[in-house]
């Protein structure tokens, strides 16, 4: 084996694709013979490499790397000091790519599988999976072959530790997943193993979708809560699969628990960030279920201790009722309803637009701005109704002034409006001015005659014994009404002739 | 601020198309609409009402079906209509309640629906439950314990019992669609905890809402009126009111209690329209009670809170607490109880 010249050629790719470059064919020849005679020329050789390239520090870099990486295929060998010299080089050389540059796809390929065939000793194994920081992607096809050496079993366990941590931390990284799904089973069968679960339990969190929920998958989890107990991390993944299938499974998950897995992204945090950062495009968000809702406030009642405002959860499970099992144009049709849920940003909204799944309590849009919009373009009277009834019982409750006593009460309105037509008269005018006078301002479009009696006789009791802040507040609250019927007048197509001007 | 935005878009919205649609027929959100805008012509409390009507005669089977439901302490709620509620789902609403109450109970741990628990939950249809026939069904929803000893084949203890229920809801159903199902009275027994759970579930699940329903002492007194006006056979218990005056360091409570035939005299000495009461006729009543006692004590009753009353058709309490004695007044006492739950929700 003759040492070979070297091509001054910066471009790494390039120069592994050269079909004259016999670097490629003899590392598949070192791939498969294992040749232990060839490593002692070979380390001579990388030594005379590094030492004549000094001046290129760039291409030193690739070379070293791809020297460094053919070390790594060619496997262990006999333990000698000059060796382990030579294998703390070459690792100490992919480290340095790996945080300052990240890897690319094809070589994190090659360390994937070093890693995790067991050829070199737990240690090495570790220190390989930790420095494993993409540049731009992982290709899915270096996790399934991966993921096959841990079917040989010569993986030590620290290392299927860490091999599923560093799945989590580099969930978003992986281009397609569709392979990967393909392979739940064989995930799902690792949590029998206790020291995966929780890892395990997390990377099933990132990569369930609703087909992956089956019956046995189930009552396998039920199962294993019954011999674990509470164990947070199954407690997140039996949440998820309540939220894809809620007519299989209840559970109810305690308030205050906000943090369900360990952060396995420790060790990669920082080389994310920049990684995230040096690939400015836009990452396909990850499915983060709220697991707790979002504001934590207290409340008069015990049904609704902990938050007002309703957390937003997709009905889907309404069409399910009575139905045994889903009918085969289900699992074919692509009219798969969109979940709102996952509403994140305007576009997609507009692309969902037609088969959005709306909340099961409609008081939750108050929360989403992008559902208020929907929620305002589209004309159903069931969506308003529901929202009308919610909004007017907590407008009720939560009034502290409002308390129907007084027999001769007006009858019969409407949400905020009707709220402010009960509650006008019995407002004192100090409780939550600004809020009230703003809603003064929004009264839809009428004539004088009925505003009369109904707003202004009571404002104007009001406004007669009150400071000069508050008479101020109130004309501007009424400037504000105004301004908003005449808005409302340019744009009705049958115009009205303008009321008399209330003041 | 953005917690209005969205009630601004309904009534602009609804406004411009009902100046468009002002002689069409209308949804029912309009319709609401437009009842709010009349305010010229509302509609205060009625003035008159009718005394319940003593129901038919019925058979023993249906009077034993009812039975549970006379001699228990009701606590009452208002509910808004229930969106997408079907009355052939009820098998799959126990399955998916009982695990929910399940899960509940102990917090953080899964449980699978269609699993055995300690506790079965049970849908059924109450039949006979309405004022006319576009009422929607009344239904009930029991909470039983299972038996532990595998011996006893019948069903376990009744822990909690809830119903729903609309008696001559007219008015609330002119102003829903056909997704609606309108009960808007709840009437709950048993444990607190258990109301609050089962309440959770169907507000997630039909998008309604609980209120408690108060009866306010207005109401009280025309309770008393309407019951002591109904003819009665024989009279179980003593006609009873209960006064309460704030004061420290504890609440003076006062209690009344007439003989049922004495107040049954006085009422029909003051009664003059055949088969209504009118709001003078109960003042009067009224008025007569707070005068006797006064001419004894020296004690005016109406400047003082009226909190209980209680006569051989029902009892209430002004909390929102209803003990029914008497089966066949019902759906009179229910029809009374309806009107004041429609009357909070609108």
């Amino acid at each position: 084996m003759s040492p070979q010249k070297r091509v001054k050629n910066s471009q790494t790719p390039k120069r592994t694709s050269q079909g004259s470059n016999s670097y490629q064919t003899n590392l598949l020849a070192w791939k498969l013979k294992e040749d232990l005679s060839n490593s002692k020329s070979i380390s001579k050789h990388e030594q005379n490499n590094s030492v004549e390239d000094y001046e290129h520090a760039d291409d030193e870099a690739e070379d070293a790397l791809q020297v460094a990486l053919r070390f790594f295929e060619k496997g262990p060998f006999k333990t000698s000091r000059s060796k382990d010299k030579t294998l703390e080089k070459h690792l100490k050389t992919v480290e340095n790519v790996a945080w300052k540059n990240g890897l690319a796809p094809e070589e994190i390929d090659v360390l994937l599988n070093v890693a995790l065939s067991g050829k070199f000793g737990s240690a090495v194994n570790s220190r390989i999976l930790k420095c494993m920081i993409p540049a731009t992607l992982i290709s899915e096809d270096s996790v399934v072959k991966a993921v096959s050496w841990l079917c040989v079993g010569k993986c030590y366990s620290n290392t299927k530790v860490l091999f599923y941590r560093w799945l989590v931390a580099m969930f978003d990284f992986i281009d397609h997943k569709e392979k990967i799904n393909l392979l739940y089973g064989f995930f799902f069968a690792s949590l029998q193993d206790d020291g995966l679960c929780p890892y395990v339990c997390h990377f099933l969190y990132l990569l369930t979708k609703k087909e992956n929920v089956k019956p046995f998958r189930v009552r396998k989890l039920l199962d294993l809560q019954a011999k674990m107990g509470r164990q947070p991390h199954l407690q997140a993944l039996l949440s998820l699969y309540k939220f894809f299938v809620p007519t299989l499974i209840s559970v109810s998950l305690p308030v205050k628990k906000k943090i369900y897995f360990k952060n396995s992204e420790n060790l990669w945090k920082t080389a994310l960030i920049a990684v995230r950062q040096r690939n400015q495009g836009p990452f396909p968000e990850t499915l983060k279920l709220m697991l707790g809702p979002a504001n934590v406030r207290p409340g008069k009642r015990k049904w609704n201790a902990h938050s007002l405002i309703p957390v937003l959860n997709s009905s889907s499970h309404r069409k399910e009722y009575g139905e045994k099992g889903m009918s085969l144009s289900d699992y074919l049709g692509s009219n798969r309803s969109f979940p709102v849920e996952q509403l994140r940003s305007f576009p997609q909204l507009l692309q969902n637009i037609h088969c959005l799944e709306l909340p099961s309590q409609m008081g939750a849009v108050l929360n989403n701005s992008l559902l208020l919009h929907y929620i305002n373009c589209v004309k159903d009277e069931s969506i308003l109704l529901r929202l009308y009834h919610w909004l007017s019982q907590i407008l009720q409750e939560e009034c502290i002034w409002y308390k129907v006593n007084n027999i001769n009460k007006e009858e019969g309105f409407c949400s905020c409006e009707t709220f402010l037509y009960k509650s006008l008269p019995l407002w004192d005018g100090f409780c939550c001015r600004s809020q009230f006078l703003q809603l003064v301002s929004w009264v839809p479009f009428s004539s004088f005659s009925e505003m009369k009696p109904v707003i202004f006789d009571h404002l104007a009791q009001l406004f007669f014994t009150s400071t000069i802040y508050f008479k101020c507040s109130v004309l501007e609250s009424l400037k504000e009404l105004l301004q908003n019927w005449l808005l409302w007048l340019s744009m009705d197509v049958h115009k009205k002739t303008v009321p008399d001007s209330p003041l | 601020m953005d917690s209005y935005t969205a009630p601004e878009s309904t009534p602009r919205q609804s406004a411009s198309s009902r100046v468009k649609d002002y002689f069409i027929g209308a949804t029912p959100l309009q319709k609401r609409l437009e009842s709010a805008r009349k305010l010229t012509s509302f509609v205060p409390t009625p003035s008159r009402r009718k005394i319940p009507q003593c129901s038919q005669l019925q058979e023993d089977a249906e009077l034993q079906k009812v039975a549970f439901l006379l001699h228990k302490q009701w606590s009452l709620y208002s509910l808004t209509p229930l969106y997408k509620f079907s009355y052939t789902n009820l098998k799959e609403y126990s399955k998916l309640l009982s695990a929910f109450i399940a899960a509940e109970k102990q917090k953080g741990l899964a449980v699978e629906v269609g699993e055995d628990f300690n506790i079965k939950v049970i849908f059924s249809a109450l039949l006979g439950m309405k004022g006319t026939q576009r009422d929607p069904e009344a239904f009930l929803v029991q909470i039983l314990s299972k038996s532990q000893l595998p011996s006893e084949n019948g069903e376990g203890k009744v822990l909690w019992t809830g119903w729903f229920c609309c008696i001559f809801g007219d008015s609330l159903l002119e102003t829903v669609s056909e997704d609606f199902t309108c009960l808007p009275l709840f009437l709950a027994n048993g444990a607190e905890t258990n109301t609050a759970i089962i309440g959770t579930w169907f507000q997630k699940t039909f998008d309604c809402y609980f209120s408690p329903l108060a009866i306010s002492a207005f109401n009280l007194s025309w309770m008393a009126a309407m019951w002591t006006a109904c003819k009665m056979d024989r009279y179980m218990a003593t006609t009873e009111f209960l006064w309460s005056v704030p004061c420290s360091p504890q609440s003076l409570d006062i209690s009344y209690a007439i003989h049922p035939e004495d107040a049954k005299a006085l009422w029909d000495s003051v009664h003059k329209t055949p088969g209504e009461v009118t709001q003078e006729e109960v003042d009067l009543f009224m008025d007569c009670l707070y005068s006797h006692f006064y001419r004894h004590f020296k004690i005016h009753l109406s400047a003082t809170r009226l909190v209980r009353v209680s006569t051989s058709v029902a009892s209430a309490h002004t909390d929102g607490k209803i003990k029914i004695l008497c089966h066949k007044y019902l759906v009179g006492v229910l029809a009374y109880l309806t009107e004041l739950a429609i009357f909070q929700i609108e």
